[in-house]
C-alpha cells in the first residue's frame, strides 16, 4: 500500500510538471510572436511614415529577428515569425531575408512624368554594391546617387577582387564596358560570391533602360535570368537593391498599376479641366486634340501594363505638351 | 482476529489518505483554474488597450498617407505642395473609384474621406465611402488649402477622415 502511494504521488507530479511545462512553453511561443508582432507594426510604421518623406535615407535599428519579403504572382508581403503585413500596392525592393541590427531605407521619388510614388529600397551594410569600374560613363551618376553609408566599392575589371565578408553582393557593371559580354559568360574563380547577383546596366541617361540579371551557379560562373525593363532612377535603384530578377519584376507590376490609377486620375482632371476651355481658347488643341494631353494621359494609363517600352516615349510626349502648355498660359495637366 | 483487525484498520487509514491526497490536488488544481481565469481577464484588458493603441496609431499613419498622397495633394510641374489638395484631383478620384474598386479598398480601406471647403466657398466634396454602420470608428479633421485649379483659387478646407475598425 505505501509503495502504490508513493506512484501515484509519481503520476500526479508528472501530471502538474507536465502542466506547467505545456504552459511555459505556450507562454514562450505567444511572447515571440508578440514580439515578432509588435517589430512588425513598428517596422510598418516607419516605412510607412518613411515613404511620405522623398529623397530620405535612414538608418533603422532591429532587433535580431529575420524578415522575410515575399513577392510573386500578385502577393506580397513582409513577415517575422509568421505575421505578416501585405504589400499589395506598395513596391518595397530588397532582399527576401534581412537580418541585420541595421536597416538602410532609402526612399526615392517615381516619377512618370507626374510623381507616382515614393520607392522604398531596403538594404544594409552586409549587402555589398559593387560597381566594376570600366567605362562606368552615366554609371556615375548611379555612383552619385547612392549615399555613402552604404557599403559601395568601386574595383578595376584586370583584377575583380570581390570585397570578403559581406552576405549578399550586387555587382554592377554598365553595358557600354568592355568585359560587360565577356563577365557574364566566363567562370571566374577568384572570389565569385555565392550569394549575390551581376546586373549589366544599359542606358544612355539613367532616365530608361533595361537591366540584365545574372545569377551565379554552382560551377562557378554566371546564369542568365533574364532582362528587365527601369523608367526612372527609383526603378533602376530598385533593381539593384532587389533580391533577383522576378522579385524586382513583381515590385514593377506593383509600381506600374500606381501608374495606370494615377494616369486615369490625372486623364479625369485633365477632361474637367478641358470642358471649361472655350473652343476658341489655344489651350483647348494642347488638350484635345489627337496629340493632346488627354490622348496621351489615355495612352499612359492603356500601356502601362500592355506595353512598357512605349510608357517613356508617351511620358517624352506627354512632358513636352504640357510644357508648351504651360508657357501658353494653361492649366497645367499635371 | 487482533491481526485481522489491525490490517482493516491500517486499510482504512491507508484508504482515509488517499482520499485526502486528491481532495488536495482538487483544491489546488481549483486555485490554479482560479488563477488561470483571472490571468486570461488581465491579458484581454491588455490586449484590448493595446488594440485601441493600434488603431490609434494606424490612424495617424493613414492620415499622412492620405495627405501626401500623389493622387489628392497639390502639385506643380511634379513638385508637390504641403497641406494642399487638389479639388480636382479629388473630384477624379471619386469619379474612378468604380473603375479602381479593388485599388482603392486597398489603398483607402474602410474609410469615408471628405473635403469641407470653408472660405471663402462653402462646399463639400466626398472622395470616398467606404463606410462600415456598426464599426468602431476614428475620426480626423486636418485643416487644408483646398486649390481649385481652373480659377488658380485656394479655399480654407478640412479634410475630414473617419476610420472605420472592428475590435
Amino acid at each position: 500500500m505505501v509503495g502504490f502511494n508513493w506512484i501515484f504521488v509519481l503520476i500526479a507530479g508528472a501530471l502538474i510538471l507536465g502542466f506547467f511545462y505545456s504552459l511555459s512553453s505556450v507562454q514562450e511561443k505567444t511572447s515571440t510572436q508578440k514580439v515578432g508582432g509588435e517589430v512588425l507594426s513598428n517596422l510598418k510604421t516607419v516605412l510607412k511614415t518613411s515613404a511620405t518623406s522623398p529623397k530620405t535615407f535612414k538608418t533603422v535599428s532591429m532587433p535580431g529577428l529575420e524578415i522575410e519579403f515575399y513577392c510573386k504572382d500578385n502577393i506580397s508581403y513582409y513577415s517575422i515569425k509568421g505575421i505578416a503585413t501585405y504589400t499589395d500596392l506598395e513596391p518595397i525592393f530588397s532582399l527576401s531575408r534581412f537580418n541585420h541590427p541595421e536597416m538602410q531605407v532609402l526612399i526615392t521619388p517615381w516619377y512618370a512624368p507626374f510623381k507616382v510614388l515614393n520607392s522604398i529600397s531596403i538594404t544594409s551594410k552586409n549587402h555589398a554594391i559593387v560597381f566594376i569600374n570600366d567605362s562606368l560613363g552615366v554609371l556615375k551618376g548611379l555612383l552619385e546617387e547612392l549615399p555613402s553609408n552604404l557599403s559601395l566599392f568601386i574595383i578595376n575589371p584586370s583584377n575583380i577582387a570581390i570585397p570578403q565578408g559581406f552576405d549578399y553582393y550586387t555587382i554592377i557593371l554598365s553595358a557600354n564596358s568592355s568585359i560587360s559580354n565577356e563577365i557574364a559568360t566566363r567562370s571566374n574563380p577568384i572570389n565569385l560570391p555565392r550569394f549575390g547577383k551581376l546586373i549589366v546596366v544599359n542606358t544612355t541617361d539613367l532616365v530608361n533602360g533595361s537591366v540584365t540579371f545574372y545569377s551565379p551557379t554552382n560551377s562557378n560562373s554566371w546564369q542568365l535570368e533574364g532582362t528587365s525593363n527601369f523608367i526612372g532612377m527609383a526603378l533602376l535603384l530598385g533593381a539593384i537593391f532587389s533580391q533577383d530578377k522576378s522579385f524586382y519584376d513583381c515590385n514593377l507590376e506593383k509600381a506600374l498599376k500606381v501608374l495606370e490609377v494615377t494616369a486615369s486620375v490625372y486623364k479625369q482632371r485633365a477632361l474637367m479641366i478641358n470642358k471649361s476651355i472655350s473652343d476658341s481658347d489655344t489651350c483647348k488643341i494642347l488638350y484635345d486634340s489627337n496629340d493632346g494631353l488627354i490622348n496621351l494621359l489615355n495612352s499612359l494609363k492603356i500601356n502601362s501594363h500592355a506595353n512598357k517600352g512605349k510608357i517613356v516615349e508617351i511620358m517624352k510626349n506627354l512632358e513636352h505638351v504640357n510644357s508648351i502648355a504651360i508657357r501658353n498660359g494653361c492649366v497645367s495637366a499635371y | 482476529m487482533k491481526t485481522e483487525n489491525k490490517i482493516k484498520m491500517k486499510s482504512r487509514k491507508s484508504q482515509f489518505q488517499f482520499f485526502e491526497t486528491i481532495g488536495v490536488l482538487i483544491i489546488i488544481f481549483f486555485f490554479i483554474f482560479i488563477g488561470l481565469i483571472f490571468y486570461s481577464k488581465f491579458e484581454k484588458t491588455g490586449f484590448q488597450r493595446f488594440s485601441r493603441q493600434q488603431a490609434s496609431k494606424t490612424m495617424i499613419e493613414f492620415v499622412q498617407s492620405i495627405t501626401t498622397n500623389p493622387l489628392l495633394s497639390c502639385s506643380s510641374q511634379s513638385v508637390t505642395k504641403a497641406a494642399c489638395i487638389d479639388e480636382l484631383k479629388a473630384l477624379s478620384v471619386a469619379k474612378t473609384t468604380k473603375n479602381f474598386s479593388d485599388y482603392y479598398q486597398k489603398t483607402f480601406g474602410k474609410s469615408t474621406i471628405r473635403l469641407e471647403k470653408f472660405y471663402p466657398e462653402n462646399a463639400s466634396i466626398v472622395i470616398f465611402n467606404n463606410s462600415i454602420p456598426s464599426a468602431n470608428l476614428e475620426k480626423a479633421f486636418i485643416p487644408i488649402n483646398s486649390y481649385n485649379p481652373l480659377n488658380d483659387t485656394y479655399n480654407i478646407g478640412v479634410l475630414v477622415i473617419e476610420r472605420y475598425y472592428k475590435t
